[in-house]
C-alpha cells in the first residue's frame, strides 16, 4: 500500500510541478475547478455563518416552533452568497457542472435543517448541539450523497482539532495542513489546490484555510482541556490560529 | 556489692540490660526477617492484585470509550479508548511475572476484541452499521471472556494473599507472645538487679550524707561509715581525711585563738596574776591536762616560787606555795637548764627528775605526768609553766610546742610586769625630786627676795635711825628743859601752867611715838641684821612657857577684857635644842600673839554665842628635830591670805595695830637662821595652826613642805 501511495505521490508532485505534459492542457478546467470549489466551499461557509447568526434562536428553550427550515436557511445562505460573489446560484445554469454542484450543495443544506427540525424546535432545551460546525459537516455528508461520486466536501483541520473521527484528513489532507497550512509563510487565507489522483480517480482538490474568530474561541480557546458547552474539552486555540480546512475534491 | 566499683555495677547492669536488649532484638530481627519476606509476599499478591483490578477497571474503560466511539465518532472517545487499552497493557506486564501462561491468554482475548471493536468503529464511522453490530457482537464476547480470565486471576491472588496476610499474622503473634515473655522477665530481672546496685550505692551515700551534714554542723566526731573498694569508699576516706583535718584546723584555731587571746592579755594589761591565770588555763584547756601552775623565779634567792595555778586542787596549791624549788632540782630547772621543756610522762616511775616531795602530792591527787617549760627572757630564767595530767605518757609534739608557747607569752608577761614596776618606782622617785627641787626653788627665791628686802630695810633704817635719834633726844631734851621751865617758874599762871602741861604731853607723845618708831626701825635692822644671837641648849618647854606668859599678860595689858583657855601639851621627854633663845623667843611670841588676835577677833564678832577663845600648844620631841604646834580657833583665814603670810609688810591688821614684819621676821628665824621649817593650816572661821620644825642640827634641816605652806 506504501508503494502505491509513494507513486501518487511522485505523480502529483510532478503535476503541481507542471511538469507533466497535460498540465498545460488542462489549465482552463483548473480555473473551472477552482470557481467551483470556492463556490462550494462558500455556500457552505454562509449557510454555516446563518446557523451560527441563528444560534440564539435555536437555543432558546422558551420557543417550540421556531420557523427555522431548510428553506428559510437557504434563503438566508443565498443572500450571504450573493453579496460576497455577486451571483444568485439559483440563476447558475442548472446542466452547468457548477450548476449542478452548487444545486446539490443548497439541496443538502435544506434536507440537513429539515430534518433536524425537530432538534432544532424542540421546548424547554437551551443548547442543542445544533452549532454551526455539526451543520457544516452534516451538510459536506449530505452533500457528498447528493453528489453522487461527482464531488465532495468536508470540513475537516489539523489531526489534534479534530473532534468527529469522520472529519478526519485523510493523508493527502494531512500533508497538506502540516507542510502547506500551518506553515507559518503561508498567506493567511490563501487557498491551495492541486490535482490529485483519490480514491483511484483523477480529482481537483481544493483546500481553504479558515482561522479561529473571536466566536469559535468560545468553545476551542483557552483554557485547554477545559470543558466546553458541548462537553468536549477545550483545544486552547488563539485568535488567528487555523482551525479548519474547507477540503473540496471534484473528480474528474 | 562492695567490693566491686559502682562504674563495674553499673557496666554489670547495662550489659545484662543490653544482653536481654540484643537476645530479644535478636530474635524479632529474625521473626521480622521472615515476616517481611512474607510481607514481602503478601505484598506482591496485592500489588498483583492491584494490578488485575486495575487491568480490569482499565479493560471496563475500554469497552466504554470504543462503544462510546461506536455511537459519538468522536476522536476524544477515541483516545480515551487508546489510553484505556494502554494500561491495560501496562497493567497485564506488571501481573506477567506472576502467570504467563494466565496472561497471554488475557492479551489474546483482548487484542481480538481491540480488533473487532475497531473495525467495528470503523464501519460506523462509514455508516455501515448492520456490519458494525456484527463486528461488535463479536468483540462483545472476546471482551467477556477476557474480563472472566481477568476476573478469575483477581480471585486466586486474593486468596493467595489472604493465605499469605495470615500465615504473616499468625508468626507475628508468635513473636510478639514470645517477645513480652522475654520483656517481661527482663523487667523484673532488671528492677531486681537496679534495686540491689541502687541499694549499694544509695544506702552508703545515706550514711555519708549524714556524715558530712554532722561535719557541717560542727560535729568533728561524727561517724564516717567504713571505707569499702568502690567510689564511694573512696569518698568515706576522703571524708574521713577532710574530718581528721578538721578537727586539727579546729584545735589549730583554738589553739591560735587561746594564744591570741594570751598575747592580747598580755599586751592590753599589766595585771600579772590575771594573765599567768590565763595562760595556765588555756594551757591547761588545750593540753587536755587538768591542773597548771606557773613559778616565778627569785634570782636573789635561786630559786622558783609558786605563783598562780588553774585547775589545780587547794591543797595541791597551798602545798606548792609553800614548797620553793630550788634552782637544779626538779623538771622546771630542767627546762630552764635546757632552754626547752622537760617532760615526766610518769609520775610513778621517774626518778631523776622529780622531786619526791611534789611528786607524791601529785600522785596523790592522781596525776600521772607533766610537763614543764622554762619562761625565758634571753637568757635569764623568769619563771615556768607546768601541766599536770592524770593520764601517763609523753605529751605530743603540738601540745610540747604549744606549751612553748604558752611559756614564751607568760615569759613576755612576767618581763613587762617587772618593767612596768621599775618604770613606776623610777616615776615615782622622780616625781619626788621634782617636787623637792620646785620647793628648793621656792625657798631659794624667797630668800633672795628677803634677802634683798633686808638689805633694803636695813639701809633705810640706818638713815631714819639717825633722825629718830634727833627726834628722841631732843623730845627727851625739850621735856627736860620744860620741866627745868617750870621749876623755874614761881608762880606760873593758869594759862602758863596749861601750855606747860600741854607741852609736856605733847612732848610725851612725840617721846612715845618716837621710841615706837625706834623699835620699829630697830626691828627692821635686826630683820637685815640676820641671826647674831649666839646658840645654846635651852629647854624648849620651858623658853614656850616663858613666851607665853609674856605673850599673855602683854594682851592682858592692852586689852583687860581679854581672856583666853591655853592647852599646853608640852612633850615631858623633849630634850634641850641648840638654838638662838631670843630669836625663838620672838618667834613665839608672834604667834602667840596673832593666835589671841584671832580669838579676841572671833570672839568680839559675837556669831557664836558659845564661843571660848582657845589656844592649844603642843611640843613634841621628834628625834633629829623638835616640833612646836601653835594651834588657835579664831577666825582663820582664807588661802590667798596664807599664800602671802611670810611677806614683809603683809598685816591684816587695822593700821596702827600690825607692822606685817612678824611673820616675816619669824619666817626668817626659823628657816634662815635655823634651818627649820615653820608652816600654816587654815580654815576660815574654824581655825588656824602654825608648826615650827626646828632640827637639832643645821644640817639635818629639811626642806620647806608642807600643806598649806605659805612663802
Amino acid at each position: 500500500m506504501s508503494a502505491v501511495w509513494a507513486a501518487r505521490r511522485a505523480v502529483l508532485a510532478l503535476c503541481i510541478a507542471g511538469l507533466v505534459p497535460c498540465a498545460a492542457a488542462r489549465a482552463a478546467s483548473a480555473e473551472d475547478d477552482t470557481e467551483i470549489a470556492q463556490n462550494l466551499a462558500q455556500m457552505l461557509r454562509d449557510a454555516r455563518t446563518v446557523i451560527s447568526d441563528q444560534q440564539d434562536l435555536i437555543n432558546n428553550p422558551q420557543l417550540g416552533d421556531k420557523h427555522l427550515t431548510g428553506q428559510v436557511v437557504l434563503e438566508q445562505a443565498i443572500a450571504k452568497y450573493q453579496k460576497d460573489t455577486g451571483v444568485d446560484p439559483k440563476k447558475v445554469d442548472p446542466a452547468s457542472r457548477q450548476g449542478r454542484l452548487l444545486r446539490a450543495m443548497m439541496a443538502a443544506i435544506v434536507e440537513v435543517v429539515d430534518d433536524n427540525q425537530p432538534t432544532i424546535n424542540e421546548q424547554g432545551t437551551g443548547f442543542k448541539g445544533f452549532i454551526p460546525a455539526v451543520f457544516a459537516r452534516m451538510v459536506a455528508e449530505s452533500f457528498v450523497h447528493i453528489a453522487k461520486g461527482e464531488a465532495e466536501i468536508k470540513v475537516t483541520a489539523p489531526a489534534e482539532l479534530i473532534r468527529n473521527r469522520r472529519a478526519r484528513p485523510d493523508p493527502w489532507e494531512t500533508e497538506i495542513i502540516e507542510k502547506k497550512l500551518l506553515d507559518p509563510a503561508w498567506p493567511a487565507g490563501q487557498p491551495f489546490s492541486a490535482t490529485v489522483e483519490t480514491k483511484g480517480r483523477p480529482a481537483f482538490r481544493f483546500m481553504v484555510p479558515e482561522y479561529y474568530a473571536e466566536s469559535c474561541l468560545a468553545c476551542h480557546g483557552s483554557p485547554k482541556g477545559r470543558m466546553d458547552i458541548t462537553g468536549y474539552p477545550k483545544e486552547g486555540g488563539k485568535l488567528n490560529d487555523l482551525g479548519a480546512v474547507i477540503s473540496v475534491t471534484l473528480y474528474r | 556489692m562492695a567490693r566491686l566499683t559502682i562504674r563495674t555495677r553499673l557496666i554489670l547492669l547495662t550489659c545484662a540490660g543490653l544482653f536481654v536488649l540484643i537476645a530479644t532484638n535478636a530474635y524479632l530481627t529474625k521473626k521480622l526477617a521472615e515476616n517481611s519476606a512474607g510481607m514481602v509476599t503478601a505484598a506482591d499478591l496485592l500489588k498483583s492484585i492491584e494490578e488485575a483490578n486495575s487491568a480490569q477497571i482499565a479493560f471496563g474503560e475500554l469497552r466504554y470509550w470504543m462503544t462510546d466511539l461506536a455511537v459519538s465518532q468522536l476522536t476524544m472517545a477515541e483516545r480515551k479508548a487508546a489510553a484505556a487499552r494502554a494500561r491495560v497493557e501496562r497493567h497485564l506486564d506488571e501481573l506477567q511475572p506472576w502467570n504467563p501462561g494466565r496472561i497471554a491468554a488475557v492479551r489474546n482475548e483482548l487484542a481480538q476484541y481491540a480488533d473487532l471493536s475497531g473495525k467495528a468503529v470503523e464501519e460506523y464511522t462509514e455508516d455501515r452499521r448492520v456490519i458494525g453490530n456484527s463486528l461488535l457482537a463479536q468483540a462483545r464476547q472476546h471482551s467477556l471472556v477476557a474480563e472472566q480470565l481477568i476476573a478469575a486471576i483477581v480471585q486466586e491472588l486474593t486468596g493467595a494473599a489472604i493465605a499469605a496476610r495470615q500465615r504473616v499474622v499468625a508468626e507475628a503473634e508468635k513473636a510478639t507472645r514470645l517477645s513480652q515473655i522475654v520483656v517481661a522477665a527482663a523487667v523484673v530481672l532488671g528492677a531486681l538487679l537496679t534495686f540491689l546496685i541502687l541499694r549499694s550505692i544509695v544506702v552508703p551515700l545515706r550514711h555519708l550524707t549524714v556524715a558530712m551534714d554532722g561535719l557541717n554542723a560542727g560535729n568533728v566526731a561524727v561517724a564516717i561509715p567504713e571505707a569499702g573498694r568502690d567510689e564511694i569508699g573512696a569518698m568515706a576516706q576522703t571524708l574521713a581525711m577532710f574530718r581528721d583535718t578538721l578537727r586539727e584546723l579546729r584545735e589549730t584555731l583554738a589553739q591560735l585563738e587561746a594564744l591570741r587571746a594570751v598575747g592580747r592579755a598580755v599586751s592590753s594589761t599589766l595585771d600579772l596574776e590575771r594573765v599567768l591565770s590565763l595562760v595556765a588555763a588555756r594551757a591547761v584547756e588545750l593540753a587536755h591536762a587538768q591542773a597548771g601552775m606557773i613559778y616565778e623565779f627569785d634570782e636573789a634567792a635561786r630559786e622558783f616560787r609558786f605563783r598562780t595555778s588553774h585547775g589545780a586542787e587547794t591543797v595541791l596549791t597551798e602545798q606548792l606555795r609553800g614548797t620553793p624549788i630550788r634552782f637544779g632540782e626538779g623538771a622546771i630547772s630542767a627546762a630552764a637548764i635546757a632552754g626547752s621543756p622537760a617532760q615526766i610522762p610518769d609520775l610513778l616511775r621517774e626518778q631523776k627528775l622529780a622531786l619526791p616531795i611534789l611528786s607524791d602530792a601529785l600522785s596523790r591527787l592522781g596525776y600521772r605526768s607533766l610537763i614543764a617549760a622554762p619562761l625565758l627572757h634571753e637568757q635569764d630564767v623568769l619563771g615556768g609553766l607546768v601541766i599536770a595530767r592524770r593520764e601517763a605518757g609523753e605529751f605530743s609534739k603540738e601540745i610540747v610546742s604549744l606549751i612553748e608557747s604558752f611559756a614564751t607569752q607568760s615569759a613576755l608577761a612576767v618581763r613587762n610586769a617587772k618593767l612596768f614596776d621599775e618604770q613606776r618606782r623610777r616615776e615615782r622617785e622622780l616625781r619626788i625630786a621634782h617636787e623637792q627641787l620646785k620647793q628648793a626653788q621656792a625657798s631659794l627665791v624667797h630668800a633672795e627676795k628677803m634677802a634683798s628686802l633686808g638689805q633694803l630695810t636695813a639701809g633705810i633704817a640706818h638713815e631714819i635711825k639717825n633722825p629718830l635719834n634727833f627726834v628722841n633726844n631732843f623730845a627727851e631734851l625739850s621735856g627736860d628743859l620744860l620741866r627745868e621751865l617750870r621749876d623755874a617758874m614761881v608762880s606760873p599762871d593758869a594759862e602758863q601752867d596749861e601750855l606747860i602741861t600741854t607741852l609736856s604731853a605733847n612732848l610725851a607723845k612725840i617721846a612715845e611715838h618716837g621710841r615706837r618708831a625706834d623699835g620699829i626701825v630697830t626691828s627692821m635692822l635686826l630683820h637685815s641684821r640676820g641671826g647674831t644671837g649666839e646658840r645654846r641648849a635651852t629647854s624648849l618647854d620651858a623658853l614656850v612657857e616663858e613666851a607665853l606668859n609674856l605673850a599673855f599678860h602683854g594682851a592682858r595689858a592692852q586689852d583687860k577684857s581679854f581672856n583666853i583657855t591655853v592647852d599646853r601639851d608640852f612633850d615631858p621627854a623633849l630634850r634641850p635644842i641648840e638654838l638662838v633663845p631670843q630669836d625663838i623667843t620672838r618667834v613665839l611670841l608672834n604667834l602667840f600673839g596673832n593666835a589671841f588676835y584671832a580669838a579676841n577677833k572671833r570672839l568680839k564678832e559675837g556669831s557664836d554665842p558659845n564661843f571660848q577663845p582657845l589656844l592649844r600648844v603642843t611640843t613634841r620631841d621628834l628625834g633629829d628635830r623638835v616640833e612646836i604646834r601653835v594651834r588657835d580657833n579664831g577666825v582663820g583665814m582664807p588661802p590667798e591670805v596664807q599664800a602671802k603670810l611670810f611677806t614683809p609688810f603683809f598685816t591684816t591688821k587695822p593700821t596702827g595695830e600690825g607692822t606685817g614684819l612678824g611673820l616675816s621676821i619669824s619666817y626668817d628665824i626659823v628657816t634662815q637662821q635655823h634651818s627649820g621649817t615653820i608652816t600654816v593650816d587654815s580654815r576660815p572661821g574654824e581655825f588656824t595652826e602654825f608648826t615650827v620644825r626646828l632640827p637639832r642640827s643645821q644640817q639635818t634641816a629639811e626642806p620647806v613642805a608642807a600643806s598649806g605652806a605659805a612663802a
